[in-house]
């Protein structure tokens, strides 16, 4: 049943196989967050569930200090956790890719700010390096793809 | 020369491997006290580095990934930080104890005093970090790097009794003064040596560096085949210079000039100055893989986009990572800590962190999800598999050998 | 609700089952642009931790570990959705007469 994208045979996602712990890449292919966690939608918590209930839906990724809860136990709370929905996602293979910029997403703040304050303002931290020679332009998608 | 550059990887991988300042002096000092009678640890561990290096080139050049970001996919969080809490701690001392390296060689030419070297040699490493080319980097460090040959060339002057030699290599041929435990104990460090959890790291992210792709595999499997021997043969080399000088006279070895003590013998000024050279580009090398592959563990673990091949704005976390653990290895220096001593405690430590590391490795290099049909064939897979074992009982053995032996004392 | 709230809870049917060591979810149409719907849970009797997927993709090398993984989540099964009663942290209540799915991912 790992049907194929171009959206035939349904297909099945594990959620510790093939998407907790995975690197998230956005729209220009930077590696921008790990998948940490999974939101769902209105999960019936602590009742009898009818019969026909439809089945939650996963609404978005979250991503957070996750290191020390990892390590000793717990997790975080629901407001250090930063969410990307669902409806960015556009391929879940080896990375999953989104259609948003991480400019434009919370998640990626600590790098923004790294950049702007002290990286960005060391002399060359802006030069982009020349191509390595063997390198296959059609594909660039290192560190990440 | 576009071929023989070719494998600077690899020969750069090895050299900052097994040929950094640590592992010279142990190299120098087990041929001072043990011959060549350690040679077949040196073999046992290239064969290994090579089967695990291959592995994780392989991995590198079909899925476009680094090692470190599929451990932390495959086996789990919990797993992986285990890894990169002991990778982590094993780099920050031993980029410690390389910048402390190329400082001490640069004393040895000039008479300005150590610690004075210490900031000037991390800012040397990090300029070439921050703007310095991945490949111009890996050919330079690399290929002067050889200069080391020159401790083969000694051997080979000092016309040595090859025959001697050859029976303290043989395995059974007694140490007279030496324990057993401190053999064994020597055994771990140079195993341990040749397969330092950041060789596979730097390797396989050296290979995204360079864009390798499937059409790379031979050329990294050239890179393994030349580099990682290419390595060893230099380390036996060493052991050799100190087996023919400094064991019949019993000199003890506790500083870098007594390790080049067998080649000023056999080859006078010129000869030394090679070496020196030689040792100045090893230990620089060294330093750059050592604190290269802490910042590449680190963010790979973390998501954080990484490489050299990004402007550093871009990879923003990945340089300020790097920066301070070349701040506190200055520090660290600065307090008068022995950079050799600091390093040959890594080399054990490393021996324990082998399996966290290589286990890992081993099952991604079996998954189709990331290789397709380039997985493992039942054979690698077969041998992998008993070095899984050496490697465990390494990483058993290591720390009693330490207390026992009181760190080969 | 956050997955990892599920990932390890107790499943109980007349009796204790085992632990959830995943959760399934489907994409109808095979691709991304749909829900995620939640499908079923892999339950593993006796291990708690990830399976490293060995079980359910069908990867046999190298042999030892695969070996190893399998036997430590032996006799794991599926449940879908549709068989849940009770959700609550850590302790998930199956409906009376549920079946066990196969958990291969195939």
């Amino acid at each position: 049943m790992t049907g194929g994208r171009d959206g035939q045979a349904a297909r099945w996602l594990d959620a510790q196989l093939h998407l907790l712990d995975r690197q998230v890449l956005d729209v220009h292919g930077v590696p921008m967050a790990v998948v940490d966690d999974l939101e769902l939608s209105d999960v019936p918590v602590g009742q009898r569930i009818p019969v026909d209930a439809p089945p939650p839906v996963i609404t978005a990724l979250l991503s957070g200090p996750v290191l020390a809860t990892r390590i000793f136990g717990g997790r975080p709370p629901d407001s250090r956790m930063q969410r990307t929905p669902w409806t960015a996602v556009v391929e879940v293979g080896v990375v999953i890719k989104l259609a948003v910029d991480q400019d434009t997403r919370d998640v990626a703040w600590t790098e923004r700010w790294v950049r702007d304050h002290i990286i960005g303002r060391i002399p060359g931290g802006r030069h982009i390096p020349e191509r390595e020679p063997n390198d296959h332009p059609e594909n660039d998608e290192r560190g990440g793809s | 020369m576009k071929r023989i550059l070719g494998v600077a990887l690899g020969i750069l991988t090895a050299i900052g491997g097994f040929l950094d300042i640590g592992d010279m002096v142990t190299n120098a000092v087990v041929g001072s006290r043990f011959g060549l009678s350690l040679a077949w640890v040196v073999v046992v561990g290239v064969i290994g580095i090579c089967v695990f290096a291959q592995m994780s080139g392989r991995v590198a050049a079909v899925s476009g990934r680094a090692t470190f970001e599929l451990i932390r996919e495959r086996l789990g969080p919990r797993a992986a930080v285990l890894n990169l809490g002991a990778s982590f701690m094993i780099n920050l001392m031993t980029l410690t104890a390389e910048i402390g390296g190329v400082a001490l060689a640069l004393q040895l030419v000039s008479s300005v005093s150590y610690l004075l070297w210490v900031p000037f040699a991390a800012l040397a490493v990090w300029l070439v970090i921050w703007r310095v080319k991945f490949s111009v980097m890996e050919n330079v460090a690399g290929l002067v790097g050889l200069c080391l040959i020159g401790f083969a060339v000694a051997l080979f002057l000092l016309n040595p009794d090859w025959g001697e030699l050859g029976r303290q290599a043989l395995p059974g041929a007694s140490t007279s003064t030496e324990k057993v435990s401190t053999y064994w104990f020597y055994a771990v460090a140079l195993f341990g040596a040749a397969m330092t959890p950041y060789e596979v790291f730097f390797f396989s992210s050296g290979a995204v560096e360079e864009g390798w792709t499937t059409k790379d595999l031979t050329r990294s499997r050239a890179n393994v085949l030349v580099g990682f021997p290419l390595g060893g043969l230099l380390s036996l080399a060493i052991a050799g210079c100190a087996a023919v000088v400094l064991l019949p006279q019993l000199i003890s070895v506790t500083a870098l000039s007594q390790v080049m003590l067998p080649v000023a013998l056999a080859g006078g000024k010129m000869l030394l100055a090679l070496i020196i050279l030689g040792i100045v580009a090893a230990t620089a090398g060294a330093a750059l893989e050592t604190t290269l592959s802490a910042g590449y563990t680190i963010a790979q673990f973390l998501g954080w986009p990484w490489g050299k091949f990004r402007p550093p704005a871009e990879a923003a976390r990945f340089h300020l990572l790097m920066i301070i653990c070349l701040i506190v290895g200055i520090g660290t220096l600065m307090t008068g800590v022995d950079p050799i001593q600091v390093t040959e405690i890594s080399v054990v430590f490393s021996a324990v962190a082998l399996p966290l590391t290589y286990l890992p490795i081993l099952i991604v290099a079996n998954d189709p999800e990331y290789l397709g049909e380039h997985v493992n064939g039942h054979a690698l897979n077969g041998i992998a598999l008993i070095y899984l074992v050496i490697i465990l009982a390494a990483a058993l053995a290591a720390i009693p050998l330490l207390i026992i032996t009181g760190a080969g004392q | 609700m956050i997955i990892s709230d599920f990932l390890g809870s107790r499943v109980y049917g007349q009796d204790f089952l085992g632990f959830v060591s995943d959760v399934r979810f489907m994409l109808e149409s095979g691709s991304v642009s749909q829900e995620a719907q939640f499908y079923g849970i892999i339950v593993s009797p006796h291990a708690r931790s990830s399976s490293l997927g060995f079980e359910r993709s069908g990867v046999r090398s190298p042999w030892p570990i695969a070996a190893l993984v399998r036997w430590r989540h032996r006799g794991s099964f599926l449940v879908r959705w549709g068989d849940i009663e009770l959700l609550d942290i850590d302790r998930i209540q199956l409906r009376p007469g549920f079946e066990r799915g196969s958990p291969e991912l195939r």
